[in-house]
């Protein structure tokens, strides 16, 4: 019944859009029919004429209702919001017209808007009824939605049409004429600077490394070779002991970031109904650590784990940013729902690799609430790309199960740092709190 | 369809006759009390199946989609707490499946957060079999059936008049018994 087609309308005025249209009784008169044969039963066999008389009166209802035929669906839909490029926690005022083309009135009609599955109502209600819609006429109804990070399209309508006296009914989805979508774009947040694994790249920057040269930190002290710069010869102890050495110090330099963020289906998970998905966590992690990082001038890149790739390389400076921003927010491969097609990891895993520059670390943000995850991260640990996770925790603790996941994960969490892979486990608190928390232990 | 086509003729038939006696009386039948009666016992038939349909179906409402609150995604653990419900609730015959699952999970779990607390693997399965992992003998008794006779007989008396299946009240403290390890670790 999913097959969307176009009525004509009686008028021949426009032509109206009308999916998954359905008819059926509502069964409500079915008693009348009972009481009237009965009722003329027992008139009959009693040779009381007066209840014969109420059984007719109530055959002539059963048989109204019987031939009681809903009126068609020639309604437009007009939608139009308030704002279509809201600020995330903006509400949206959401106008709906549904005006009558046909030629037929509408007695007893009830709409439901097709508010976008990732948004919810924050103001009004998008239901709505009225009785009677004159050919011709318009009624409009208008409720307000909280703006959150994504591309978010209004689905169709749902709109019941009922008969006079409600025997049958009409049900159909009805497109809007004109889409309206809306486009929240969140800021990437002020830049959080995680700590770094030391794989870098031949760039001045701000990761210190083992490699000894010019830098801040010192590292050893090793004999004089002709070339060596006079600022880091150690004056003191030529002095003390006639010994001409030079100090080396630990170089700092830029480290390749790719961020990746796991969107897997397995990665939409939240500790409540209410609560913010694990991956809308992640991607705003993302985008905390993007700024952090090419604050600290590493290049930086995003990638999503999801069966819809994303692949931006590392970079940095306005134009990349802007990138970042726009892709966050509102690439398919981060959208508040859950994908449908499958993801496949070896597939996935080799083309990320083929794309990864070399010497570029990975940072992954991930919930971990799979063992698929925890091997692929290995496998790409291992395959020498340092990988360090910051993990928002999704699980709960009021049942059995969500307690069981919640030990699961840690365990799970627990294998990655046996491999040497760390971890910041994320839960209730701001990132900053917990990426602190972490650079403390680590 | 055949036979509603031929109550519609009938119908189509009595209320043309009907219209007829009343332009000429003349073509009336005589209704005899024997007619009267048999037309009163179909009607009383008719009525009476109508009341028992009535009886047996609800009246049916399509249910208008609720688009108001944001599309949720789960919670990591619901289909396992689905897999617990199913145990013990429908008879023994039935929850085979879910018992194995879980029973699989569990294991595996277990052995994992007793070698992530510092044993050995094989250490670890010998302290499972062996009920000396946990001081609560239930969660003792789901990885050691041998183990269920260790609960105390005030403890098993109350357990029997909780009216939850003993699996599923093995399994619920096998999983708080793992994360109180678990959480003690995390702890130090």
């Amino acid at each position: 019944m999913s097959t969307g087609r176009t009525r004509r309308s009686a008028a021949g005025r426009e032509e109206v859009a009308v999916e998954d249209e359905t008819v059926r009784r509502t069964g409500r008169w079915r008693g009348v029919s009972a009481l009237a044969l009965v009722a003329g039963a027992v008139g009959i066999l009693a040779a009381v004429p007066g209840l014969v008389l109420c059984g007719v009166v109530g055959i002539a209802f059963a048989a109204v209702s019987r031939s009681a035929r809903p009126p068609p669906v020639t309604l437009r839909i007009e939608r139009s919001v308030s704002e279509s490029r809201p600020a995330p926690d903006e509400t949206v005022t959401v106008t709906v017209e549904v005006e009558n083309v046909g030629e037929a009135i509408c007695n007893d009609l009830r709409v439901v808007d097709g508010v976008p599955p990732g948004l919810g109502v924050a103001e009004g209600s998008p239901r709505f009824a009225t009785a009677p819609l004159r050919p011709g006429e318009t009624a409009s109804f208008s409720y307000g939605i909280a703006a959150t990070r994504g591309v978010h399209r209004f689905e169709s309508a749902f709109v019941l049409l009922r008969d006079t006296v409600g025997a049958t009914e009409r049900v159909a989805r009805v497109p809007a004429a004109t889409d309206t979508p809306l486009t929240c774009v969140p800021p990437l947040g002020f830049g959080i600077e995680g700590s770094l694994r030391d794989q870098t790249i031949d760039q001045p920057g701000r990761v210190l490394t083992d490699v000894g040269g010019s830098g801040v930190a010192f590292q050893a002290t090793r004999e004089y070779r002709p070339g060596d710069p006079l600022s880091r010869v150690d004056w003191n102890r030529l002095a003390k002991t006639g010994d001409l050495s030079t100090v080396d110090l630990r170089e700092e330099r830029a480290a390749a970031v790719v961020l990746l963020v796991d969107a897997r289906e397995e990665a939409y998970r939240a500790s409540g109904p209410e609560a913010e998905s694990a991956v809308s966590r992640s991607v705003r992690a993302a985008g905390a650590l993007y700024v952090g990082l090419t604050n600290a001038e590493n290049p930086t890149g995003i990638a999503a784990l999801s069966p819809d790739p994303y692949w931006l390389a590392p970079g940095s400076g306005p134009t990349h940013r802007a990138q970042v921003r726009e892709a966050l927010a509102t690439h398919p491969a981060f959208a508040p729902a859950p994908p449908d097609e499958p993801f496949f990891p070896s597939i996935r895993l080799r083309r990320l690799r083929r794309r990864l520059p070399a010497r570029a670390q990975v940072v992954v943000c991930a919930p971990v609430c799979d063992d698929a995850l925890v091997r692929l991260l290995r496998r790409l640990d291992v395959g020498g790309h340092r990988v360090s996770v910051v993990s928002p925790d999704p699980t709960a603790t009021d049942t059995p199960g969500s307690q069981l996941a919640r030990t699961e994960r840690r365990v799970r969490l627990s294998k990655l740092r046996a491999a040497g892979i760390p971890v910041i486990d994320w839960g209730d608190e701001p990132l900053a709190v917990a990426l602190a928390r972490a650079g403390g232990s680590r | 369809m055949n036979w509603r086509g031929l109550g519609v003729a009938v119908g189509v038939g009595c209320v043309l006759a009907g219209l007829a006696v009343v332009v000429s009386p003349s073509l009336a039948v005589e209704v005899t009390p024997s007619l009267l009666t048999l037309v009163g016992v179909v009607a009383g038939l008719a009525g009476a199946a109508a009341v028992y349909e009535r009886a047996t179906t609800d009246e049916q409402r399509t249910e208008p989609p609720t688009p108001e609150r944001p599309l949720s995604v789960p919670t990591p653990g619901t289909e396992l707490d689905r897999q617990l419900d199913a145990l013990g609730s429908r008879g023994r015959r039935f929850g085979i499946g879910e018992r194995r699952s879980i029973r699989d999970r569990l294991d595996e779990l277990a052995v994992a957060v007793l070698v992530r607390d510092g044993e050995s693997e094989a250490t670890a399965r010998e302290r499972l079999a062996a009920g000396t992992w946990t001081d609560d003998p239930h969660a003792a008794a789901f990885f050691a059936e041998a183990h269920a006779s260790d609960v105390p007989l005030e403890e098993r008396l109350r357990a029997a008049f909780s009216g939850e299946p003993s699996p599923r009240r093995r399994a619920r403290h096998a999983i708080d018994a793992l994360a109180r390890i678990a959480d003690r670790e995390h702890e130090q």
